[in-house]
């Protein structure tokens, strides 16, 4: 028997007019790996919602067809069985956190499965070790960094010991190193007991070779059930973006074998060219890697910040932006990143040094002058949303950068008709998708005329790979129109493809800073995929075009 | 900032959460049942002890600065409403339906005395909050009322997210040119709304993750479990008794009448109507704590005993 069987589910959220869920057929064996991807919006999270009854029973709706869980009907079995079989684990870890200590959390759900004392106690005991999270026992978890709170979370589901873990983009608000970490240790958990796992994720070169089984969802359809190889290779005949780097630029390069990893990548090369298939071979890295030297756009020297009651967050970092850069700060949460921007643009007064921004001192009291030559896009786009449409948001930017006048609407509209969001322009930007979300914020933040600075903090949270590609597409252009980036990310892979220079943070000072081919280059955690498998025939291939050549190259194309 | 509870290794963090919930309650109760300002200055200094003892000074920063403040309101304003007494200090206006605005001795004395009494009692208050791990006490609370605990504990939980929301939602909006630093505290004001607008709709949609997150693991269906691993300790039973002694004494003192203390129309004498007993228990509570808060931080053996 299956663990979950999903026939023919038709589904819609209350009060929408269009179904989430159509014409779904699903079975999902015990110990499986599925691995759920598709363009925002086309139902993964919907379909995760049904496996433990979060639909029907938390959101309500209409449900067509059926889905049960070890031979239950979900329609028909209340919500605490369900959530003893499956677990749920959801993107943002703040956002599902109860408790304010970590053993409390996670003896959160088996305290509501009425479990006895002995049990919950063994247990929680059993998580707080297996997940390394027993020096937090007493921790007040706000204080937690993201990752560690993902890890709570985490312990706090698989303390209900679920047949099925659900994992819906676990990683999203991760950096780099604690979602690798949150990464390795499901797959852990999937190989150690056996669980059955079934995951969503935007990061596919971290878990795309974990999975048994590969699900490609669009428009609320399975469009695609199948191994992972041939997942690939269908992704790849349908220019559809949603598989790893490395597997897109060995079929763009027309390889007839498409590996999943850097290691099998690795493999397939030196096989070939052990039998004389292949030669290596050298391409010239693109000429839009270096660093270019024009006007000064902002600099700081000698910046200190220490947060009252805390550490002391920047020390002695000396950086100049020149008004073309297009620039990369990379480096693990903590390291000074977000805060060395807030003291770039003013919203935080330096503790010692200075800051200067367009060739004045920046400060909250001067922002209101400075914001029509300054583009900031936060990490959280609902923090810039205070109106009830898209437009109306547009609208207020432009009133705030005193470009007032009759050709406002008209100049909304055709914003929102060059990031594709006409249709959304009554509707509530809270309502949107993360990823429409911040088009909306970069919409209104790159206003014509285009501001001299655009600053983007973490730009790619929770965009998939068409968005992050629409994205680059709109930042080149904005590009040509003289604008100059900075841009703080964890995505190394966003920041190869978007920076011509790139700095790595570290314990509140600037540990490396220059060309990105050469900062982003032999790196195991700072260098995209392409740079990991191709690296050692040239350190400065950054983007999967470049890669796309060293590889047709090597076949003598 | 709301104060917030951190574990230290500290005696008093290693009370059981029903001990440490019972001593800063007896102060706190001392504090509004005894008149006389002797007793609560004895009861002031033995909560400060206690503050300094548990290491949590800083934390209970916020609620002193409050405690604070209203007492110097109340000191301000009390002899400007009460004017009874019969030393005048400063003969004032008559005011129609008002009376006579006098300032008297008698009522400046009953001013710093309800203050002192006031700054007490929210000491002890935060003096808890920084003790008592806020999971525990609504453990504690949840045997008579589950949901209203179960709403303060994310209150406590939630609160910190919601004061970094705001932050950042101001500084996005300063970034995008709205000007909320400059011109008067009306305009400022103004200028804030749409800033509390966003903020609410965030925590609604903060609210509703939280109840699907908590739906997904099984909440709201059926008897819940607790998982309580506080343990009993003699410091417990000797705290306990401890309180339970001051408490029973401030209740007699009380039912004697001897813990009361006029301030009209004249002052009487504070050491008058003391009972020196009395006040040698209110003082030697938190004198103990403190001996022993120290002895079991320098001696291990005292540490396991204890």
């Amino acid at each position: 028997m299956a663990l979950v069987e999903i026939e023919d589910l038709t589904y819609w959220y209350p009060g929408a007019d269009r179904p989430a869920l159509q014409g779904v057929d699903l079975r999902v064996e015990e110990g499986e790996f599925i691995l759920i991807t598709g363009p925002t919006g086309c139902g993964k999270t919907t379909l995760m919602r049904l496996l433990n009854g979060l639909i029907p029973h938390f959101h309500g709706g209409r449900l067509g067809g059926r889905v049960k869980v070890m031979g239950g009907d979900t329609r028909g079995t209340t919500p605490r069985d369900l959530a003893a079989r499956v677990g749920m684990v959801f993107q943002d870890a703040e956002d599902q956190i109860v408790s304010t200590t970590v053993e409390r959390e996670i003896a959160f759900g088996l305290e509501n499965s009425g479990m006895p004392f002995s049990i919950v106690a063994k247990r929680v005991e059993e998580m707080l070790a297996g997940l390394g999270l027993s020096r937090l026992r007493h921790s007040f978890i706000p204080e937690l960094s993201g990752g560690e709170m993902q890890k709570v979370v985490l312990a706090s589901v698989m303390a209900m010991h679920p047949e099925v873990l659900v994992l819906d983009e676990p990683t999203s608000q991760l950096d780099p190193v604690s979602a690798e970490e949150l990464l390795t240790l499901v797959r852990r958990i999937h190989e150690e007991s056996g669980t059955t796992v079934v995951m969503s994720e935007h990061r596919l070169e971290r878990c795309y070779h974990y999975a048994s089984r590969v699900l490609y969802m669009e428009k609320g359809r399975i469009l695609f059930d199948g191994r992972p190889r041939d997942a690939a290779r269908w992704c790849g005949e349908g220019n559809k973006a949603f598989i790893p780097p490395v597997s897109r630029v060995f079929i763009a390069a027309g390889w007839d074998e498409i590996p999943l990893t850097v290691n099998q990548a690795r493999i397939l090369l030196r096989d070939r060219a052990a039998s004389g298939e292949v030669s290596p071979a050298r391409a010239a890295a693109s000429d839009g890697n270096g660093v270019r030297e024009k006007g000064e756009i902002a600099r700081s020297r000698g910046l200190w910040f220490v947060y009252p009651d805390g550490p002391e967050a920047l020390k002695n970092v000396d950086m100049r932006l020149g008004a073309d850069d297009r620039m990369a700060l990379l480096g693990e949460n903590g390291a000074g990143k977000s805060t060395f921007i807030r003291c770039l643009i003013g919203l935080l007064r330096p503790s010692r040094g200075g800051v200067t921004l367009f060739g004045e001192s920046p400060s909250q009291e001067r922002l209101p002058a400075l914001a029509p030559r300054l583009g900031y896009c936060p990490q959280n786009p609902a923090s810039y949303f205070i109106h009830s449409s898209v437009k109306e948001e547009l609208l207020h930017t432009l009133r705030l950068r005193g470009y007032g006048g009759g050709r406002d609407g008209e100049t909304v509209r055709d914003q929102l008709s060059r990031l594709g969001l006409e249709e959304m322009a009554e509707r509530n930007p809270r309502d949107l998708s993360t990823g429409e979300r911040e088009k909306v914020v970069v919409a209104a933040t790159t206003l014509p005329p285009a501001p001299e600075l655009i600053v983007m903090d973490e730009p790619t949270r929770g965009l998939d790979y068409e968005s992050k590609r629409f994205m680059l597409e709109y930042l080149e252009g904005l590009k040509e129109e003289g604008a100059a980036l900075l841009v703080v990310t964890h995505d190394v892979e966003f920041a190869a493809a978007a920076a011509g220079r790139a700095a790595l943070m570290g314990d509140g000072g600037v540990i490396v800073d220059g060309p990105a081919g050469e900062v982003l280059s032999d790196s195991l955690f700072f260098s995209p995929q392409v740079n990991r498998l191709l690296g050692h025939l040239n350190s400065g291939v950054l983007r999967e075009e470049e890669a796309v050549e060293i590889l047709k190259g090597m076949r003598g194309r | 900032m709301l104060p917030v509870y951190r574990f230290k290794d500290t005696l008093i963090h290693g009370l059981h959460p029903l001990t440490a919930l019972m001593l800063t309650l007896t102060f706190a109760v001392s504090a509004l049942l005894l008149e006389n300002p002797v007793y609560t200055a004895v009861i002031c200094a033995g909560v400060i002890s206690l503050i300094i003892l548990a290491d949590v000074w800083g934390e209970s920063r916020a609620f002193i600065r409050v405690g604070l403040v209203v007492a110097l309101f109340v000191v301000i304003i009390n002899p400007l409403v009460n004017h009874q007494g019969s030393h005048v200090l400063i003969y004032g206006p008559r005011l129609p339906l008002w009376g006579p605005m006098d300032v008297t001795l008698e009522a400046i004395a009953y001013g710093f005395s309800a203050a002192l009494k006031i700054f007490t009692v929210i000491a002890a208050f935060g003096l808890m909050s920084t003790i008592l791990n806020p999971d525990d006490l609504l453990g504690m609370l949840s045997r008579f009322s589950f949901r209203t605990s179960l709403s303060a504990a994310l209150a406590v939980r939630l609160y910190p997210s919601m004061v970094t929301d705001a932050r950042e939602i101001e500084e996005v909006q300063l970034a995008r040119g709205m000007p909320l630093k400059g011109g008067g505290r009306w305009s400022r004001a103004q200028s804030r709304v749409p800033l509390w607008f966003s903020l609410f709709q965030g925590s609604l949609d903060r609210a509703s993750a939280i109840a699907e997150s908590m739906s997904a693991r099984g909440f709201g269906n059926g008897k819940r479990t607790r998982l309580s691993r506080r343990l009993w300790r003699p410091r417990d039973i000797l705290v306990l008794a401890l309180s339970a002694v001051v408490l029973a004494g401030v209740i007699a003192a009380v039912v004697l009448g001897k813990g009361g203390y006029s301030f009209f129309p004249t002052l009487d004498n504070p050491l008058e109507n003391l009972s020196p007993v009395g006040l040698a228990v209110l003082a030697a509570a938190p004198l103990l704590l403190v001996i022993l808060g120290r002895s079991w931080k320098r001696w291990h053996w005292w540490r396991s005993r204890i």
